[in-house]
């Protein structure tokens, strides 16, 4: 016979070949055979065991990567907090279609003391990055500023645009969206904006943040730089 | 701040800029991501990809870690795992074990979902046993060598590698009462 305490110690024997000692097995097996909590905790080792040789060996990150993480991130850290955008709010590009159309009005509005402060998040999801902007990631978050509805915008590895265009902050769908307005990245990439969402923007389907010409013309290019993947 | 030190703790100090925290968490978890980045997408560049991307968002939204909204583990997973998501769609690689129709899902099959953040929480265990009892482990395991085998190698009793093995085991089953799928 073996004690419970003394078996729950020795579980891990009956799953890794030549752990047990010489005649103890059949002791341990009889009783976990006879006790519910070792059989359970016998059960959570066993997961353990497939799972370890599933899984594969933890890989080592290479010195190389471990100092391409650390510099940049820690770099990016050390620079000048970023200036927040909303420093051009010049056109305010309207799609075509549909109702979401007139109520970007009142959310541009909103925006124009240009201050994000009051934000309050109620979910947060990445936003994929295009291929073509190869290092862009951002996050978005939808909640409520002030108690109406908002979205914040931050994006990472963005360069700053080309000179005569803009970056765009689209909702909608891709065939009725509303711009919410221009975000503009500082010289490390990153960008951050709270924007008021127009009432028959809630709930939107999906957000882009494109590249567009600074010209006016409420028509977007379709060169996306992040969009969400909703 | 030591090995101790929990990865909420740590994510907190990052939330505040804490950079030595910051490396901390690097060393403890870039080994589990590189490996589900290696898992989800087959390829060891893009792993280092999805590893880098993971620790930048990690950086920069630490502060937004909200501990009662769920744990550390599968917080860095999620990040993790859209990470991957993410340099697949860059990369154009298709994630393993997902459809491709399925690349634009912010879930995917809930059953992959599981099974990994399984394999990603018991790789954060044994990145963070002790130096000793991991050595054990990973000899048993990934060297392919028996109780005996391990204790000529590293030259301590045999008792002791066997001590050493059980505690690991029992430390490591305990991770599956923490795994949380999002």
């Amino acid at each position: 016979m073996i004690e419970h305490d003394e078996a729950r110690l020795l579980l891990a024997d009956l799953i890794v070949p030549g752990l047990s000692d010489p005649g103890r097995g059949a002791a341990l097996r009889a009783h976990v055979a006879v006790c519910g909590s070792c059989r359970q905790d016998v059960g959570e080792l066993q997961r353990i065991d497939e799972i370890m040789r599933e899984a594969g060996p933890i890989p080592e990150p290479s010195a190389d990567l471990e100092a391409r993480v650390l510099d940049a991130v820690i770099a990016a850290a050390r620079r000048p907090a970023p200036t927040r955008l909303w420093s051009n709010l010049t056109a305010l590009r309207v799609a075509a279609a549909g109702a979401l159309t007139l109520a970007a009005t009142a959310g541009v509005a909103a925006l124009m003391d240009g201050s994000g402060g009051g934000f309050r998040p109620d979910t947060s999801k990445a936003l994929a990055g295009s291929p073509d902007w190869r290092g862009a990631t951002g996050t978005l978050a939808v909640g409520t500023l002030r108690g109406s509805p908002a979205i914040r915008i931050e994006l990472q590895g963005v360069p700053g645009p080309a000179t005569g265009a803009t970056y765009q902050v689209w909702v909608g769908t891709r065939e009725a969206r509303i711009a919410l307005g221009m975000i503009e990245p500082d010289s490390a990439g990153h960008a951050e904006a709270v924007l008021p969402l127009p009432t028959g923007a809630v709930g939107f389907p999906g957000l882009w943040v494109t590249n567009e010409p600074d010209d006016g013309d409420p028509a977007w290019t379709r060169d996306w730089i992040v969009r969400s993947t909703a | 701040m030591s090995a101790d030190t929990t990865d909420g703790e740590l994510l907190a100090r990052i939330g505040r800029g804490d950079e030595e925290a910051f490396t901390l968490l690097w060393r403890r978890l870039s080994g589990p991501v590189l490996a589900l980045g290696r898992r989800m997408l087959g390829d060891d560049a893009a792993a280092e990809d999805v590893a880098q991307d993971t620790f930048a968002t990690i950086w920069r939204a630490a502060a937004t870690f909200d501990p009662e909204r769920g744990a550390p583990l599968a917080w860095v997973f999620t990040i993790a795992r859209n990470a991957a998501r993410d340099t697949a769609r860059r990369r154009r690689l298709t994630v393993v074990g997902e459809p491709p129709e399925l690349a634009d899902d912010a879930d995917g099959p809930s059953e992959i979902v599981a099974i990994e953040s399984e394999r990603f929480h018991v790789h954060a265990a044994v990145a963070s046993l002790a130096p000793r009892a991991r050595e054990v482990i990973e000899l048993a395991y990934y060297g392919g060598l028996t109780q005996v085998e391990i204790a000529a190698r590293i030259d301590v009793p045999l008792g002791t590698v066997k001590t050493r093995t059980r505690n690991a085991l029992a430390l490591l089953a305990r991770s599956l009462d923490r795994v949380e799928v999002r």
